[in-house]
C-alpha cells in the first residue's frame, strides 16, 4: 500500500512538473504590411524629322521617321514608344537632314541613361556626317514627366558611295537611378 | 464490537482556494506613434545613409497603429497592429519603420520570433534569407529586425525595436504586395 501511494505521488510530481514546463500563455500582435511598386517606363514621346532645302528647289532625297512599339505605364498611364524609325532615302553629296526627338521618363521611378548600344553598319563620318545635341538637363538622369530633347543633323558628304544602304540600330539603355554604381 | 466501529466523533478543516489569474497582452504602445525612416546604401555594401538616393523623393511609407485592445486586469490599452505602406517603391529601396511594445498585462513576457505571410499568396516566408520570396524563391521583400525577438519585457515596461524592410531586385513593376507579420509572444522563460 505505502509502495503504491509513493509511485502515485511520483507520477503526481511529474505530471505537475511536465504541466508546469508545457503550459504557458502565448498571443499574437501584428504587422500589416502593403509596398505598392513603382514603374520604370521610358521611351520616345515625340519625333520630327525635315530636310534643308534641295537645290533649285527640287524633292530628290527625303527623310522620314516615326514611332513604333507603343507602350502604356500601368501607373501614369502616360503612353510612350519603345523605337524610333528614321528612314533616309535617295540622298546625294551634300543634302543635309534634322531629326528632333524627345525622350520621356513615364514611370514613377527616375532612370540613368547607361548605355548606348548601336548594332549594324554606321556610315564613316567623311560620308555621312551625325551630329547629335541634347537638352538634356541632368543628363543622364531623368526624372519622371521629364523629358530630354534630342536633335540630331545628317549630313551627306563628299566621299558617300552611290547606291549604298546603311542600316543600323541605336539602342539606349536606361537603369534606375543610382544603379550605375552597383 | 461493531457499535465502537461505527460510533465515533468527527469534524472538518477546510482549505478555501482562491487563484487570480494574471494576463499576457502586450501591444504596440499608444504613447510613442511608429516612424518610418528611409534610407540608402552610400555605395554598394556600403553604410546607410539618411533619405534616398541622390537627395530624391520617389518612394514613401507610411506607418500607424490600429485595433485598440485593452487588458482586462489593468485596464490599459495599446494597439494590436502596425500597418505599414509602402508606396511607389523600387529595387534597393530601404525603410526602417520604428515602434514601441508595452507589456500592458501583469505577467511578464517574452518575445519569441515572427513569421511573414502573404494574404494573396504570392510570396512565402524564407526563414534562411529573411525574404519574402516569390515562387522561384527569390528574395522580394527583406525582412529584418532589431531589438525585438528574445526580448523579455516586464508588466508596464516596454521595448523599442525596428523592422527594416527592403525591397529586393526580383520585385515586379506596379505590383503591390502585402504581408502580414505575427509578432509571436509568449509567457516569459520559455524560450523553448
Amino acid at each position: 500500500m505505502r509502495k503504491a501511494m509513493g509511485m502515485l505521488v511520483s507520477l503526481m510530481v511529474a505530471l505537475s512538473m511536465t504541466g508546469v514546463a508545457v503550459a504557458h500563455w502565448s498571443d499574437e500582435i501584428y504587422v500589416e504590411g502593403t509596398v505598392e511598386m513603382g514603374s520604370v517606363t521610358v521611351g520616345w514621346y515625340s519625333v520630327e524629322c525635315w530636310e534643308d532645302d534641295e537645290p533649285c528647289g527640287k524633292d530628290v532625297g527625303s527623310i522620314d521617321c516615326w514611332l513604333e512599339d507603343e507602350e502604356t505605364d500601368v501607373h501614369t498611364e502616360k503612353t510612350i514608344y519603345k523605337t524610333l524609325v528614321i528612314v533616309i532615302s535617295n540622298v546625294y553629296p551634300c543634302w543635309m537632314g534634322h531629326v528632333e526627338a524627345a525622350i520621356n521618363n513615364a514611370g514613377t521611378i527616375p532612370v540613368d541613361l547607361v548605355d548606348i548600344i548601336i548594332d549594324g553598319e554606321m556610315p564613316p563620318e567623311d560620308e555621312v556626317n551625325i551630329w547629335v545635341d541634347c537638352d538634356w538637363p541632368d543628363y543622364p538622369q531623368l526624372d519622371p514627366c521629364n523629358t530630354a530633347i534630342i536633335r540630331a543633323d545628317i549630313h551627306v558628304k563628299q566621299d558617300a558611295p552611290e547606291c549604298t544602304t546603311y542600316e543600323f540600330s541605336v539602342t539606349l539603355v536606361f537603369n534606375q537611378w543610382g544603379c550605375e554604381m552597383a | 464490537m461493531t457499535g465502537v466501529a461505527f460510533a465515533h466523533w468527527s469534524d472538518e478543516i477546510y482549505v478555501e482556494g482562491t487563484v487570480e489569474m494574471g494576463s499576457c497582452t502586450l501591444t504596440f504602445d499608444w504613447r510613442e506613434p511608429p516612424t518610418c525612416l528611409e534610407f540608402h546604401e552610400e555605395y554598394p555594401g556600403g553604410p546607410l545613409a539618411r533619405g534616398e538616393l541622390c537627395g530624391k523623393d520617389v518612394g514613401y511609407t507610411e506607418c500607424w497603429y490600429e485595433d485598440v485592445i485593452e487588458d482586462p486586469h489593468t485596464e490599459k490599452w495599446g494597439y494590436e497592429t502596425m500597418v505599414v505602406e509602402i508606396h511607389n517603391a523600387y529595387p534597393c529601396y530601404r525603410v526602417h519603420c520604428i515602434f514601441v511594445v508595452r507589456n500592458i498585462g501583469t505577467i511578464p513576457i517574452t518575445i519569441m520570433g515572427y513569421t511573414a505571410t502573404d494574404p494573396d499568396g504570392m510570396l512565402t516566408w524564407d526563414p534562411d534569407l529573411e525574404a519574402l520570396v516569390d515562387d522561384e524563391g527569390n528574395p522580394v521583400i527583406h525582412i529584418w529586425h532589431t531589438n525585438l525577438v528574445g526580448e523579455q519585457i516586464d508588466p508596464c515596461n516596454t521595448e523599442k525595436a525596428e523592422f527594416d524592410f527592403h525591397i529586393a531586385q526580383d520585385a515586379e513593376e506596379c505590383h503591390t504586395y502585402r504581408f502580414e507579420i505575427e509578432l509571436v509572444y509568449n509567457q516569459w522563460e520559455h524560450l523553448d
